[in-house]
């Protein structure tokens, strides 16, 4: 997906799926028996705006020409791009499964550790005393000073 | 005179102590994100909704309106003495800026970027208390037909305004759209494409989506280079003031950015950074040196730094007296209202005239704050910029993720927030502009329940649209826009070269 054409190409058969989905999605409320606003009709407006969009983007890019094709910098920059991008997102997605769990302490505490090292690592000192005190600053910051509820998770009860 | 009644009552309730406080904060706070690269207004207003819980809405509006114009005043320290836009409105003032620094005259530069911001924010209040009364009578006559064709056009501008092909950021719209229709439908009560999930009734919530779209994208997109240190610009920064010349040259940059600024900042889809480019191509037009800019011209820096604290002023207008957030931040800002039970809009000014006009006196004092404080503060910024990258994302990731989940107490929340850091990371990748996507989210439910309470109104007869003046003149300018591109064929070719990708307000 390294040229402007390929990635207009996919982005926008992408988009008709999309719009399809909600096209289709919109008609189990009626919509195309009545004129009358229900359920349906925006988002099938919608659907079919974003498919007509779509369609003429994709005819655009497919029939554009090579040369017109502006080359483009390669999709991940560089080797490791995809690498960090998906540790990253692991951690996000690890940290919102167990965040209830553990509660808010610990996962906040572990999510910076794995941050600091995994993705770009850096010293233990260091990384170990900045987790500790932002997890703990925040912690003190959001849920004492401003009184908004952080989950606890099952070792929280014991503070309680 | 209803003007200097108002702007009496608006010092009044600003000067309040509490209001002081808060009002102080928000500046203090807008003035370090609008420094620090990689963080926005967008993204901290989202971060500090749940914070504003506990306060009164007055206090809560004007914290958080101050991060706004604070962030344009934060944003051209970066620019100017290291080369890098702290925020996407001050890119500008990169390129003159930072050739000034290079000349020894970083000082001058920062003086006269403070102190346009100060004229043309001040300017942008001013307008503002003389506009407000009178817009908020005319729309209080708007009934359903006239407002859904006010969001119409609105929508239109936001998306015609986007960088990029003007047929994505329509597909993006789009989307914003059937996203915004996910939920219960406020006319018929039925859920619609909620896949079973009792957290989607309400809908998807704007801040994980803008979170997600602005925050966790950006740092995804970052994380993709090796997180190098910055060069330092070492540069005393001794003489903050210009010099007489300088200040004659600025005269006419700092009025023209404010006007133009202001009038831009107003219109859907305009703002701080259009309004920027458009007072530099002006600026540059009407210099008797016009070679000079890029090279370290003063006029460079004092016209595009006025006229984005200007349109910053300009566009809350919009939000706070029709009731329509014009660009992403009002959009965010929206929600700060509605989360305290206050609808803004024409009838604010009736319902809450302290909020409306302690958040104006607010504006003013703020922009005094920002315009005494920030000089004497550049040292602390720029010792705030040393801190690494590597360090700083996690951090910042840790308050998206509290942030997001703390708004409803939702994990799924958070899990729409790393969908859409997905999704918006693709999208710049894939070349999609955001900005229409979160305003037609926001937009899309607004307008289809004035679209419905119309064809009911009219007992389905389209042709209310068009009996109504207003609503008439409405419809005829957004077609207007539409076929516009097909007709000036030349002015597309052109428009790309001006407004950069990258995103409005963040």
């Amino acid at each position: 997906m390294d040229t402007q054409k390929q990635r207009d190409v996919i982005s926008s058969a992408v988009c008709v799926v999309i719009g399809f989905f909600f096209c289709i999605g919109s008609l189990r409320h009626g919509s195309i028996r009545s004129v009358f606003p229900n359920a349906g009709l925006f988002p099938l407006l919608g659907g079919i705006i974003l498919i007509v969009l779509s369609l003429i983007t994709l005819i655009g890019a497919w029939m554009k020409s090579a040369s017109a094709d502006r080359e483009k910098e390669k999709f991940f920059p560089q080797s490791y791009s995809f690498k960090r991008i998906v540790l990253f997102l692991i951690a996000l997605v690890v940290y919102t499964a167990v965040l209830e769990f553990f509660g808010f302490l610990l996962t906040t505490f572990l999510f910076l550790i794995f941050l600091l090292k995994a993705i770009e690592s850096q010293r233990w000192r260091i990384a170990l005393m900045i987790s500790l005190l932002a997890a703990t600053g925040s912690f003190v910051l959001f849920e004492v000073l401003l009184k908004v509820q952080l989950p606890y998770g099952i070792f929280g009860r014991v503070f309680r | 005179m209803d003007f200097f009644d108002h702007l009496l009552m608006a010092l009044k309730i600003g000067i309040e102590p509490a209001n002081l406080l808060w009002c102080f904060t928000g500046v203090l706070i807008g003035t370090l994100v609008g420094v620090l690269p990689g963080l926005g207004p967008v993204a901290t207003i989202s971060l500090l909704l749940p914070i504003t819980y506990k306060l009164t809405p007055v206090q809560s509006i004007i914290m958080l309106a101050g991060i706004y114009y604070g962030a344009q005043y934060g944003g051209s320290t970066t620019s100017i003495l290291l080369n890098i836009p702290g925020e996407a409105s001050s890119m500008i003032t990169c390129l003159d800026g930072h050739q000034m620094a290079k000349k020894g005259r970083a000082g001058p530069a920062l003086g006269i970027a403070a102190i346009g911001s100060f004229i043309g924010g001040t300017f942008g209040i001013l307008m503002m208390t003389f506009l407000a009364p009178p817009m908020a009578a005319m729309a209080l006559k708007f009934g359903p037909p006239e407002n859904a064709s006010l969001m119409v056009l609105g929508l239109t501008l936001i998306t015609y305004l986007s960088s990029g092909s003007m047929v994505k950021s329509f597909m993006m719209a789009a989307l914003g759209l059937l996203v915004g229709s996910i939920g219960t439908d406020l006319i018929t009560g039925s859920m619609r494409f909620t896949l079973g999930l009792p957290g989607l009734a309400e809908g998807v919530s704007i801040v994980p989506v803008v979170m997600g779209l602005f925050g966790i994208s950006e740092i995804m997109l970052n994380l993709e280079e090796s997180c190098r240190k910055r060069e330092f610009f070492k540069t005393s920064v001794k003489t903050l003031l210009p010099n007489k010349q300088e200040f004659k040259d600025s005269a006419g940059p700092i009025a023209r950015g404010s006007v133009v600024g202001f009038f831009l900042g107003i219109l859907p889809g305009g703002g701080a950074l259009l309004s920027s480019l458009v007072s530099y191509a002006m600026e540059r037009r009407l210099s008797k040196q016009p070679e000079t800019f890029g090279t370290g011209s003063i006029a460079g820096v004092a016209g595009p730094e006025t006229a984005n604290n200007a349109a910053a002023q300009g566009s809350y207008i919009p939000l706070m007296t029709l009731g329509i957030p014009c660009n992403v931040v009002m959009a965010v800002l929206m929600g700060a209202f509605l989360i305290h039970g206050v609808i803004p809009g024409p009838l604010l000014l009736e319902t809450h005239p302290d909020l409306f006009w302690g958040v104006v006196g607010s504006m003013y004092i703020g922009n005094g704050m920002l315009l005494l404080f920030n000089l004497p503060l550049i040292g602390v910024w720029v010792s705030l910029l040393r801190v690494p990258y590597v360090l700083l994302f996690p951090l910042i990731s840790m308050l998206c993720l509290i942030g997001s989940y703390s708004i409803e107490n939702s994990i799924l929340d958070v899990y729409i927030m790393i969908l859409f850091g997905i999704l918006g990371y693709l999208m710049k990748k894939f070349n999609y502009p955001p900005a229409p996507l979160v305003l037609a989210l926001i937009l899309g439910p607004m307008l289809e329940k004035n679209l419905g309470q119309s064809l009911m109104m009219s007992n389905k007869n389209l042709l209310i649209f068009v009996e109504s003046p207003i609503s008439a003149t409405l419809l005829s300018v957004t077609v207007l826009l539409l076929i516009s591109p097909l007709i000036l064929k030349r002015f597309k070719q052109k428009r790309p070269g001006l407004l950069v990708q990258g995103d409005l307000d963040l």
